[in-house]
């Protein structure tokens, strides 16, 4: 499987000086780079020197909204060629999204486009923050909170003219996405493996499962928090939970949060299976099949999902997924 | 939204929201459904919380539109 990265952040957060840096850097010369710019003139493509036949423009809007189909295309031709040996064998392809854009329908493209899906897999979200005027950015424009929160890992770029009003922008994100790793990059200098190393789901093992659900670097639950309507918060479950009550939360989590759930990802331990733990991930109203781990990874054997979504009362899952529960437990003692 | 709900004796759930009132009850033994939800003179069977969920929602919120979950094709296996 090829690992795809996709970058994101606001306009002039330094998302394509980190990309410069990271095609530089030798052990990740063999990347394809596909560069989403919005507007007539693009000016990205120009910044970043990339071997020419691995490294695609998409010029015609937003990769948000616009053009969906011209990413699977633009990936399965990337995918034909290199098969072909018209270009060369990349090992990694990371897609630099525009300033502008919502992540979330990129990755819905990466993850259920089933051409896509046998070859490429989601190595993750990474954010580039500007620690000069990050703050601003999250306080005017509801994308860059969006970007930010949907971030396996934040970069925090020119640290080296922020420094006094880093701890803001820092306690800031930390309410936003405490499961996000950060990291500071000064000049775009940040080790590249960092970009690439965030664990899919599919390839997760156990012990990645604990650093992957940030729960442990944030607390056991990341507690309620809030910014711009965008909240963050984790669900404890004591008890395992019956696979068919599993589905029923989820289904009703997309059709009734869909757009508003940004991310949902978690380990749960399923009733029918008490020593292979579940993983969950989705985006929106799309998820992975869940993934089933070898075994726990520590002596807790509790389920715990992290929830990022806007407008989500994290009262209301609860009290969803206990209504589920406890229904498919009622229909379970009758039909016995 | 904001609204108000009640319970009565029997456990059945008076919703007061959007102007409008919708009634959840437990359906009669002789429905194949576990619940009623009923509004402006309107009642619909639903066979479990999320049915009930639904049809709650579809009467509050006229741009409520559902969004099917959606799960990802399975990476091949090696």
């Amino acid at each position: 499987m090829i690992p795809v990265a996709v970058l994101t952040g606001f306009l002039g957060s330094g998302k394509t000086t980190l990309l410069g840096r990271l095609l530089r850097h030798p052990d990740f010369a063999r990347t394809a780079v596909i560069i989403n710019e919005f507007g007539e003139v693009g000016l990205d493509h120009d910044l970043v020197e990339a071997s020419e036949e691995s490294f695609v423009e998409l010029r015609t809007g937003c990769l948000c909204c616009a053009v969906r189909g011209d990413l699977a295309l633009t990936l399965e031709d990337l995918l034909r060629r290199r098969d072909a040996g018209t270009v060369s064998p990349f090992e990694r392809v990371a897609i630099e999204t525009s300033g502008l854009a919502d992540p979330a329908p990129i990755l819905h493209t990466l993850m259920s486009d089933a051409g896509l899906a046998r070859r490429l897999a989601l190595a993750g979200v990474v954010a580039t923050v500007d620690t000069v005027n990050g703050l601003a950015t999250l306080e005017r424009y509801p994308q860059s909170v969006k970007q930010v929160a949907l971030a396996d890992r934040l970069i925090l770029t020119k640290t080296d003219l922020a420094h006094a009003r880093c701890a803001d922008l820092v306690a800031r994100l930390a309410v936003l996405n405490p499961a996000a790793k950060r990291l500071e990059a000064s000049f775009g200098e940040v080790d590249p493996a960092r970009l690439f190393d965030m664990g899919h789901p599919v390839s997760l093992r156990a012990h990645d499962l604990p650093d992957w659900l940030g729960l442990e670097a944030h607390g056991e639950a990341p507690a309620g928090g809030h910014h711009a309507q965008v909240s963050c918060f984790a669900i404890l479950r004591d008890a395992p939970v019956k696979a068919v009550a599993l589905t029923l939360f989820l289904e009703a989590l997309a059709e009734h949060c869909g757009g508003d759930l940004l991310r949902l990802k978690g380990i749960v331990n399923i009733a029918e299976s008490p020593d292979r733990p579940a993983v969950i991930h989705g985006v929106q109203h799309v998820f992975h099949p869940p993934v089933w781990l070898d075994r726990w990874p520590s002596q807790d054997r509790r389920s715990r999902l992290v929830c990022i979504g806007r407008d989500i009362d994290q009262a209301w899952i609860e009290a969803l997924i206990y209504a589920i529960e406890a229904e498919v437990a009622e229909v379970a003692a009758v039909g016995a | 939204m904001n609204g108000k709900i009640d319970r009565e004796a029997d456990g059945t759930l008076l919703i007061a929201a959007a102007n409008k009132r919708v009634r959840v009850a437990r359906a009669p033994a002789d429905l194949p459904f576990r619940w009623t939800v009923a509004d402006a003179g309107r009642r619909r069977g639903a066979t479990s919380v999320t049915g009930v969920l639904r049809h709650v929602r579809a009467a509050l919120d006229r741009d409520y539109r559902s969004l099917r979950l959606r799960i990802a094709p399975l990476p091949p296996i090696s």
